[in-house]
């Protein structure tokens, strides 16, 4: 039943395209909801039987498609799948929801047919999603990965009727296409030695052959997609080109499919664990911290949270590899510990991080603008969107009792019970990601409250194309239902641990330890109790204050001027001048340049001048650019030979037929 | 709970020892040394007035942060009393805790639109990131040091090996030290008296703030001095003695760190400003070395 219903409303998906514009949202949603609860089911029946589940498509989309593949596809749901099946259906409830409310006004600039491809194209990003956590069969896995990357680059291209947005979209879809390539390496070097397809065939050859080259293609194919430095480079542009619920879709699951796939080829490792995770580890500090310093100098806010998603990625990895160097040097509390706080993290980063995105489509949508420069003194036309970005920010800076923290807490009290424990290699791995980490922390806290203070605070720095009004209600579903989460998980972390506990099992390196859960559920009671008395007490205070303010003169005036009285919105801080005194310590990974017209001598009454200031991720123009223009550059040289004439032509297969009968008249070949 | 009260006695305390020292140290007789109480109080009954720029986050952040030092108290046990609550991991809790409490009172000053109050926020936000490895390397050494990962127990087996404890308690003193000045925003980092809104740290940010928020934000700096100077009597009090003398030396600790506050504001001049984030690192590398020196000790080579 509950297949048949899966498999008729994918089918039923198709109709979107023959209907009135109106109803194409229905027609897609409708399937959506249906897949939502049968995935939903399927993956709550696997947590709680605590067993993989298996269910038979009885469509063979393979076989139909390309004739030559007789294997039916199997839906394999295992913890794994399962945890990142419930976290896709959240995330994607949200943004469909939302959708609705964003794509109001382009149902009457779009074509129908426009509209058609991007309803369809985000109904095929879903279920390539979902399909990806289920596939283990390789070759199915890298078809439904392709149908991910390409309908999602569909839904980046949404506005592409820019020509700078088709760039970006490109961009990201050859960089992807770069990625799967080693990914299809992976999976061919592993089916020539054992002669199975797809992820089973890991477990035959990491048992007999060796792990760290293999890992390492997955690593890097993976690693393209969750956007790890050196392979960040799309990420900071793909989203903000693409619409604000796409953004959230890719920031808060797509990304994450590519830590999905790092963790499946992990549960079949077996050896070198310390190789393997020392590389991570390295990736992934050097990615934690140059990611959110750049975070820092984003003026476009959306660019700003793309970064963040960097940043949080990194810190998903950084788990992941403290988790296996701990078994790698038999600290069973790091190897636990890291490994659950990384699961926490993947949940929790793209429930707040998918919030924050919708909510700018919110700012987007009625101010048309993203630029900090640009927008200040939101809260107080918009004090719901206003109350819902600062607790998304506050569970981005990972601060207590909200979600972010929780994830990150598990972290490091796995490094600091690593530092108890360990020897001297553990222990030096330990001090580098607290450094890391603690920075990183900080420097987070700094590029949010400037996202948050700039931009919703103080007073308008531009006037506005309308007067500021909170969107309509369905654009704020997404910040409910994630909010609620967001506490939820916050505030009694250990109502999810179970299954969490579960999942970990799913891991081979990871050792069965339930005296670790013990010790945690306790913790996370207490630190619950904490959380509540947090708030507890911050409702009395402010009771208090609440109290004293109704008996007290309560007046309104000028912001304190140092005696100038006409001061205004000009004179507050920008995004460039609030990130200036952190310019000054990492300025060797910028690149900044400034555009202006300097004041010439004989000029008494200067004119009105422009200013333009641009900061540069300096690894972007190292590691892309200049080598493809390095490249753009030398490849017309090789057109010598390409001459157009006929007779060249011809010359050529004669020489190399000639070389051939010379190389084996002398027996070389 | 005991913790919790002699912090709060000693918080309330605090402004007022430094303040008598400075006095006493330039020649002048000073206030009275709870000359603070009277402050606070007369702040916690005077009317308000806000900039009509501010919003709603203007009126939450001042109890937020308070309340988030309050909740910090919690978590400090008292040499060798446990805390009330208390797990592995608790000063991650605290620090975190103390950084929600900047992230509102960053936001509040970013609140008013004034060009002052932006220039403290961020030179904040930054001293802040990078003054926070300094407390979390100090707690990997203790850590290293003891082989326990929270506060009541660290400071319980701190005195297990007396002479190799001695080096230790001396260097982490002195290195919560110097994070105490900087995290409380007095000099060399900041200067709470200065007469330059331009030159300010921490001070500029709550230019806006009065009455009631006023009242809660001296407060809680107070009790910033007392949960961290609380955090040193924990290392050098000895957890095994007597109970009336660990108050006793309680208190004459937190005394001593006032004065010593005190004579260091009377006689050090403050940093350049462009010096501060290499001064605040500094703090840093020398947690950083005091870890690899623990290292050796405790032959993990």
């Amino acid at each position: 039943m509950d297949i048949l219903i899966f498999q008729s409303a994918i089918l039923f998906s198709l109709l979107v395209f023959f209907v009135n514009i109106r109803l194409k949202y229905f027609l897609v949603l409708l399937p959506v909801l249906a897949i939502i609860g049968v995935s939903s089911y399927w993956a709550i029946d696997v947590l709680i039987s605590n067993q993989t589940k298996t269910h038979l498509l009885s469509f063979n989309i393979s076989e139909q498609i390309f004739g030559f593949w007789s294997q039916t596809p199997h839906l394999v749901i295992d913890q794994i799948s399962a945890l990142f099946i419930l976290m896709i259906n959240v995330v994607s409830l949200g943004a469909f929801i939302y959708a609705y409310g964003y794509l109001k006004k382009y149902l009457a600039l779009k074509s129908p047919l426009g509209m058609s491809m991007h309803y369809f194209s985000f109904f095929l990003v879903y279920i390539s999603m979902l399909l990806i956590t289920m596939m283990r069969e390789g070759f199915m896995f890298l078809f439904v990965w392709e149908l991910m990357t390409l309908s999602a680059y569909l839904m980046v291209a949404f506005h592409g009727e820019k020509e700078n947005i088709r760039k970006v979209a490109i961009n990201y879809l050859m960089q992807m296409h770069l990625g799967f390539l080693f990914l299809l390496a992976g999976f061919l070097i592993v089916n020539k030695e054992t002669g199975i397809w797809g992820f089973e065939a890991l477990e035959v050859y990491f048992a007999s052959h060796d792990n760290y080259l293999v890992f390492l293609l997955f690593f890097v194919g993976f690693g393209v997609k969750a956007g790890l430095i050196p392979f960040h480079t799309w990420l900071p542009h793909a989203h903000p080109a693409a619409p604000a619920y796409v953004s959230a879709t890719m920031s808060g699951v797509i990304v994450k499919m590519g830590v999905y796939g790092v963790l499946r080829v992990l549960t079949h490792v077996q050896s070198q664990l310390f190789e393997i995770g020392l590389t991570m580890l390295i990736v992934s500090l050097v990615t934690i911290l140059f990611s959110i310093s750049m975070a820092v100098f984003q003026r476009d806010l959306k660019k700003l949270l793309a970064y963040s998603t960097i940043e949080n990625i990194g810190i998903i990895f950084l788990g992941i590899s403290l988790s296996i160097l701990g078994r790698a040097y038999n600290v069973q509390a790091l190897a636990v510990l890291a490994m659950m706080g990384t699961l926490f993290h993947v949940l929790n980063h793209s429930l707040y991080k998918s919030m924050l995105f919708m909510l700018c489509g919110n700012i987007e949508k009625i101010t048309n603008t993203r630029n900090i420069n640009e927008l200040g003194g939101l809260a107080k036309k918009m004090p719901f969107t206003t109350a819902f970005f600062l607790l998304g920010s506050l569970a981005l800076c990972a601060l207590p009792p909200f979600n972010g923290f929780v994830g990150e807490f598990l972290i490091y009290k796995g490094i600091y019970r690593a530092i108890a424990d360990g020897g001297f290699f553990i222990s030096i791995v330990a001090i580098v990601s607290i450094i890391f980490m603690a920075l990183s922390g900080g420097i987070c806290i700094y590029a949010m409250t400037k996202a948050f203070g700039l931009s919703f605070l103080g007073s308008s720095r531009k006037p506005f194309p309308e007067p500021l009004h909170e969107p309509s209600k369905s654009m704020f579903f997404p910040a409910f239902l994630n909010t609620i989460l967001i506490l939820a998980i916050g505030l009694a972390p250990v109502l999810i641990l179970p299954q969490l506990q579960e999942t970990l099992s799913a891991f081979k390196f990871i050792p069965k330890s339930s005296q670790v859960y013990q010790v945690q559920t306790a913790v996370f009671q207490k630190f619950g109790l904490l959380s509540l008395i947090l708030i507890t007490l911050f409702f009395l205070v402010y009771l208090v204050r609440y109290l004293q303010q109704k008996r007290v003169q309560v007046m309104h005036g000028p912001t304190w001027g140092c005696g100038y009285e006409a001061g205004d919105a000009k004179h507050q801080y920008t995004s460039t001048s609030y990130s200036k005194s952190m310019q000054n310590i990492v300025s060797p990974l910028l690149q900044e340049t400034n555009t202006y017209q300097s004041f010439e001598e004989e000029e008494i009454f200067p004119g009105e001048r422009k200013y333009q200031t641009t900061v540069k991720d300096r690894l972007e123009e190292s590691v892309i650019l200049r080598p493809i223009n390095y490249l753009l550059n030398r490849i017309p040289k090789l057109g010598l030979a390409q001459t157009g004439r006929i007779q060249h032509y011809l010359i050529y297969p004669m020489a190399f037929l000639l070389l051939i009968a010379l190389l084996s008249a002398f027996g070389i070949i | 709970m005991i913790a919790f009260l002699l912090i709060l006695i000693c918080a309330l305390l605090y402004p007022g020892t430094i303040d008598k020292t400075k006095a006493i140290l330039s020649g002048r007789k000073g206030p009275k040394i709870h000359q603070f109480i009277f402050d606070a109080w007369r702040l916690f009954k005077k009317g308000s007035i806000y900039s009509d720029k501010s919003s709603f986050v203007f009126q939450i952040s001042a109890t937020i942060n308070f309340v988030c030092l309050i909740t910090a108290i919690l978590l400090i046990p008292f040499a060798g009393e446990p805390s009330l609550f208390s797990f592995d991991g608790d000063f991650v809790f605290m620090i975190y805790l103390l950084g929600l409490g900047r992230f509102m009172s960053v936001v509040a000053a970013l609140d008013v639109s004034s060009g002052f109050e932006g220039m403290g926020a961020n030179r904040e936000v930054l001293y802040a990131a990078l003054l926070e490895p300094a407390f979390l390397l100090l707690m990997g050494t203790l850590c290293i040091f003891t082989g326990y990962t929270n506060f009541n127990d660290i400071f319980t087996a701190l005195y297990a090996d007396q002479y190799l404890a001695s080096v230790v308690i001396i260097i982490s003193s002195i290195i919560l030290f110097l994070f105490i000045l900087v995290e409380n925003s007095r000099i060399p980092a900041d200067d709470p008296n200065t007469h330059l809104e331009l030159t300010m740290v921490h001070e500029v940010m709550i230019l806006d703030h009065s009455g009631f928020d006023l009242g809660l934000i001296k407060l809680t700096a107070a009790l910033k001095f007392a949960v961290f100077g609380s955090l040193i009597c924990n290392l050098v009090i000895p957890s095994h003695f007597p109970i009336g003398i660990k108050i006793l030396l309680f208190m004459i600790f937190q005394f001593a760190l006032a004065v010593a506050i005190g004579f260091i504001e009377s006689f050090k001049p403050r940093n350049k400003m462009a010096r501060n984030p290499q001064y605040i690192i500094s703090i840093s590398a020398i947690a950083l070395v005091l870890y690899c020196v623990m290292i050796i000790i405790k032959n993990k080579m």
